[in-house]
């Protein structure tokens, strides 16, 4: 008895401490963010970035998009590419074995020829079958490489490897960007003198239900399908309360798969996209971070909060819980391949603040309030839960994570109000009410799902389940408050 | 049960309740917030869309017609009784400023004569007095934009200000005042230019006519080593011949950027010893900069480079490095065929990266 | 009446140019994005097409390649861009543009320039 009371009161004291520490996080990220998206829109109030579209002297870029498939949509997403605002650019289509006709209807829509090109293999990747440029002089930024079928870090380290430019931007072939997008990406690397910026990250949004023409958005919408809006919600509370926040810090450890330019010296110092890994977007920056803390270089991970890339969201449960499975899985393998940073005080920020808080709080967090909801019914049955107590908790964190919604839904409406409308504003702050019974639970269960198919060694991809972003931001520890 | 009693001494069900109370107030506000800004926003949306409105069709009335026609008059009247708070001053004058952005001329004359007529001058130097560097920049660039000479030395002495978005907006207006005399601040320049802000000073003065560096070999020598680099690249755009020898002797400098922004500019004024001088600085070199030496060796190279060329298409560790060293090759040697037959046939270099060039060459 | 098209992103200097031109006699399409504007591309071809290079969708220089591309009719084509630096204006003439005209830019001489490139066809 004596010893189960211990334990009992070490678990109760350990999630005590847990929550807290936790909720304080996200006090702190949420005040934390405002000054940095004030500091840059403020900075930004008047720059002209069209005037720098065709400058000499602004860095080369190479927009990599791996297709897998996209047969349906690659011509009208890669000429909407080629729009986009920079001199410098080349736009690297990356066919990464599709079955279907993509590179059939890439050559004959754009003229393309295949080239004698030597690459080399400085990241090891499967064998690349051709390089392909237009005969057509309009269309001289576009490079079409076809490949053998190797999975998504596969094909973004093909598109290194063949890429001739200063900077890499790693996108979804099928999200919808801004015109202006690389101009403002391009942005932070430049605004550095005595740190090397190595990598900048913009904000994702959510495309569902927006009025989109020939890859372009037209106007935007709240999603009308329930978990597209839910995720909407997610990402608005993830990409500009908490990046900010990080980035500000200096700790930021994911850059969206989805969208993110990287100065390509230091990702193939650092070895490329790592193709053991589902979760390889978050893998590339933490390796990146390692390469400069271990080369006692300078460095900064920058990131903007302009809503500047649209992407579809999973619309049913079956899509969406297999993306959170597979995010799940991906941070413990980056976590794990990178574990030495555990609270390792020469990693500095990386190692004794971003590390460990994903560890506790975006890694463990899933189990724990797992078991915690476990252990809750368990006690429940056993009749020894203090009800009052219960409830009383239960009403605090609830409420608590509205708080967080709610001010994230504010910061959105002060900073760039996307969602003008005052009914989808009231359809957001509704459905967030939803989150704690229905959305979060099953956010839960699929990570939890995630990490017990891991220990099964289940590494592959779901089908058609391609974009990859890391894990967004989950509210408070909803049901670890048992007693 | 008992170390739930132990545990609860700290927190009991009562303060939770009461802040989840709180933060139920706080939520309360928090959406009360959330709707006075969407009102608020939407407002403002309003009364812009009416000054938008107003204020196009006075453009285009003074674009086109008379600008003292009565009608004209009558509409800047009207406008002036929109622009009652310092929001919609703000958006009247960056319709004004987008306007005139594309304008030269009679036209761009025009809208400056409009921006002092709404009175908005007053507004943009109110900005420029503030103490919030947001302001002041954004009131510094206003004044610019509408070619508001008088204000050219206040702003001026802004050059070397503290603040990072004030100084570069200070040194953009003194060229755009001044075009290249304004480039004088350099001199006296203390803090660090950026990337970005050596970018937009080379814009800006793209936009004015070509005019003397006189000062450019101080500069180049400067013991700030950001205007050295800024120094480099005008003497890279403007391909200042005259200044060779300070730009060669920054080869010697300990930054990376500097010296490879020096090979970027030599080779733009490539003279005599400029090829001996990167073949022979080559070894010591990072990869990044002996990209950007065989880059311009390609350029300005002929057939006495080819030694050097082929021991480091030969020899050199890196694959991206052999292909550019074939590639000058090929430009400075007349006999192009014959070399990079010989290239192949030898085996020294890889058959693909001959064939990769032979092919760029074929078009 | 020559027709013009004339592409441009931006409303105000849409409107600005359309109104000039409008009063200098012409008649005047205008399009916010290249997508529209290659639908106009078609029968009863514009006399001269003046684009912006930075435009949704579809890029200047394919439209400039769009309309060089058209056999019935030679089009003349005028680029007017921000974009002032000397390769970019190299690519649009080797494109086939017929003229460049660097924003800012004075509409007299917008109109001189489209008068004399009528007149050279």
């Amino acid at each position: 008895m004596n010893i189960i009371s211990i334990i009992l009161s070490i678990l109760t004291y350990g999630i005590f401490i847990y929550s807290v520490v936790l909720l304080l996080f996200y006090v702190f990220i949420g005040i934390y963010s405002i000054g940095e998206t004030r500091h840059y829109l403020h900075k930004n109030a008047f720059t002209d970035y069209r005037l720098l579209a065709s400058s000499p002297h602004i860095p080369s870029i190479s927009v990599i998009a791996p297709a897998y498939n996209e047969g349906a949509t690659i011509i009208e997403n890669v000429r909407s590419l080629l729009s986009l605002y920079y001199y410098n650019l080349e736009v690297i289509i990356v066919n990464d074995g599709s079955k279907d006709d993509s590179l059939d209807k890439l050559i004959e829509a754009y003229q393309l020829e295949r080239i004698q090109r030597h690459i080399s293999y400085k990241i090891p990747t499967k064998l690349i079958r051709g390089v392909y440029k237009s005969k057509n002089p309009v269309y001289r930024k576009l490079v079409v490489v076809d490949k053998e079928n190797g999975g998504k870090a596969d094909a973004l380290n093909v598109g290194v490897n063949v890429s001739g430019n200063d900077y890499i931007v790693c996108i979804d072939v099928d999200c919808i960007l801004e015109q202006d997008a690389l101009l403002k990406l391009i942005k932070p690397f430049l605004e550095e003198n005595q740190t090397r910026v190595i990598a900048t990250g913009g904000v994702i949004r959510i495309a569902n239900s927006c009025e989109i023409k020939g890859g372009r958005l037209v106007k935007v919408h709240l999603p009308k399908n329930y978990w597209a809006r839910m995720q909407s919600l997610e990402y608005i509370r993830a990409f500009i309360l908490g990046r900010m926040a990080w980035a500000r810090m200096n700790g930021l450890l994911l850059i969206s798969g989805a969208f993110g330019a990287f100065d390509k010296q230091i990702v193939i110092a650092a070895g490329g996209y790592n193709h053991n890994t589902v979760g390889e977007d978050m893998e590339l920056v933490i390796r990146m971070r390692r390469y400069m803390e271990e080369h006692k270089l300078p460095y900064k991970v920058s990131f903007i909060p302009d809503p500047l890339c649209w992407t579809e969201a999973p619309e049913n449960t079956k899509i969406f819980g297999r993306q959170r499975n597979r995010w799940a899985r991906g941070t413990i393998e980056s976590l794990r391949m990178h574990r030495v940073m555990f609270f390792n005080p020469s990693y500095h920020v990386l190692g004794m603040l971003s590390y460990p808080y994903w560890f506790f709080f975006e890694m463990m967090a899933p189990s724990i309030e797992f078991f915690g909801f476990i252990a809750f019914l368990i006690m429940a049955m056993l009749g020894v839960i203090a009800w009052s107590v219960f409830l009383s908790l239960l009403l605090f964190i609830i409420t608590f994570g509205y708080v967080y919604s709610a001010f994230a839904a504010l910061m959105e409406v002060i900073s760039y109000n996307m969602y003008h409308r005052r009914s989808d504003m009231a359809r957001l702050l509704l459905t967030a009410l939803t989150e704690p019974f229905y959305f979060h639970p099953f956010v839960v269960w699929s990570s939890v799902k995630g990490q017990y198919d891991l220990l099964r060694k289940k590494t592959t991809w779901g089908e058609m389940t391609r974009q990859g972003f890391g894990t967004a931001t989950p509210v408070a520890a909803a049901s670890t408050s048992t007693k | 049960m008992i170390q739930k009693v132990r545990f609860f001494h700290l927190i009991s069900p009562m303060h939770l309740y009461n802040a989840s109370l709180l933060f139920g107030m706080v939520i309360v506000l928090l959406v009360i917030t959330i709707y006075c800004y969407l009102w608020v926003k939407k407002r403002r949306f309003f009364s812009k869309a009416r000054i938008s409105d107003k204020l196009d069709d006075c453009i285009g009335a003074i674009l086109i017609e008379d600008a003292t026609a009565p009608e004209v008059e009558l509409l800047i009247a009207e406008i002036k009784a929109l622009l009652i708070n310092p929001l919609n001053k703000q958006f009247a004058i960056d319709l004004l400023i987008n306007t005139k952005k594309n304008l030269l001329g009679q036209a761009a004359q025009n809208i400056v004569n409009l921006y002092e007529r709404l009175d908005l001058k007053a507004e943009s130097i109110r900005k420029f007095n503030s103490l919030i560097w947001h302001q002041r920049a954004g009131g510094i660039y206003e004044l610019y934009m509408m070619n508001q000479r008088d204000m050219q030395s206040p702003i001026a002495q802004h050059t070397n200000s503290p603040n990072e978005t004030v100084r570069v907006e200070a040194q953009v207006a003194t060229l755009g005042f001044s075009g290249f005399n304004g480039l004088a601040f350099l001199n006296d320049l203390t803090y660090s230019m950026t990337e970005w802000q050596q970018i937009k000073l080379l814009e800006q003065l793209h936009l004015t006519s070509v005019g003397e560096l006189r000062d450019l070999p101080q500069w180049i020598q400067s013991s700030n080593q950001d205007v050295v680099l800024f120094a480099l690249k005008l003497a890279d755009s403007y391909q200042q011949l005259g200044v060779h020898k300070e730009v060669a002797s920054c080869m010697a400098k300990e930054s990376e950027k500097i010296r490879y922004q020096a090979i970027q500019t030599l080779g733009r004024i490539a003279g005599e010893g400029t090829r001996e001088l990167f073949r022979m600085r080559y070894d010591a070199e990072t990869r990044n900069n002996k990209m950007a030496m065989l880059k311009q060796i390609a350029v300005i190279g002929d057939v006495e480079d080819l030694p050097f060329l082929e021991r480091v298409a030969t020899q050199e560790k890196y694959e991206d490095l052999k292909i550019q060293a074939v590639r000058a090759i090929a430009t400075c040697c007349p006999e192009r065929e014959e070399i990079l037959w010989d290239l192949k046939s030898s085996g020294t270099v890889a058959e693909s990266i001959v064939q990769q060039i032979e092919f760029e060459f074929g078009k | 009446m020559s027709k013009v098209l004339l592409i441009e992103d931006d409303t105000l200097i849409q409107k600005t140019v359309h109104l000039k031109l409008k009063k200098e006699g012409f008649e005047v399409i205008c399009c916010p994005d290249g997508k529209e504007a290659i639908e106009h591309l078609v029968s009863p071809f514009p006399d001269i097409v003046l684009t912006d290079l930075m435009l949704p969708y579809i890029s200047g220089l394919e439209i400039v390649g769009a309309v060089k591309a058209i056999k019935e009719k030679d089009i003349p084509v005028i680029v007017f861009s921000s974009m002032g630096h000397e390769h970019v204006v190299e690519e649009a003439f080797q494109l086939g543009a017929d003229d460049y005209i660097t924003k800012p830019f004075s509409l007299s001489e917008l109109t001189i320039r489209i008068k004399k490139q009528l007149k050279s066809k």
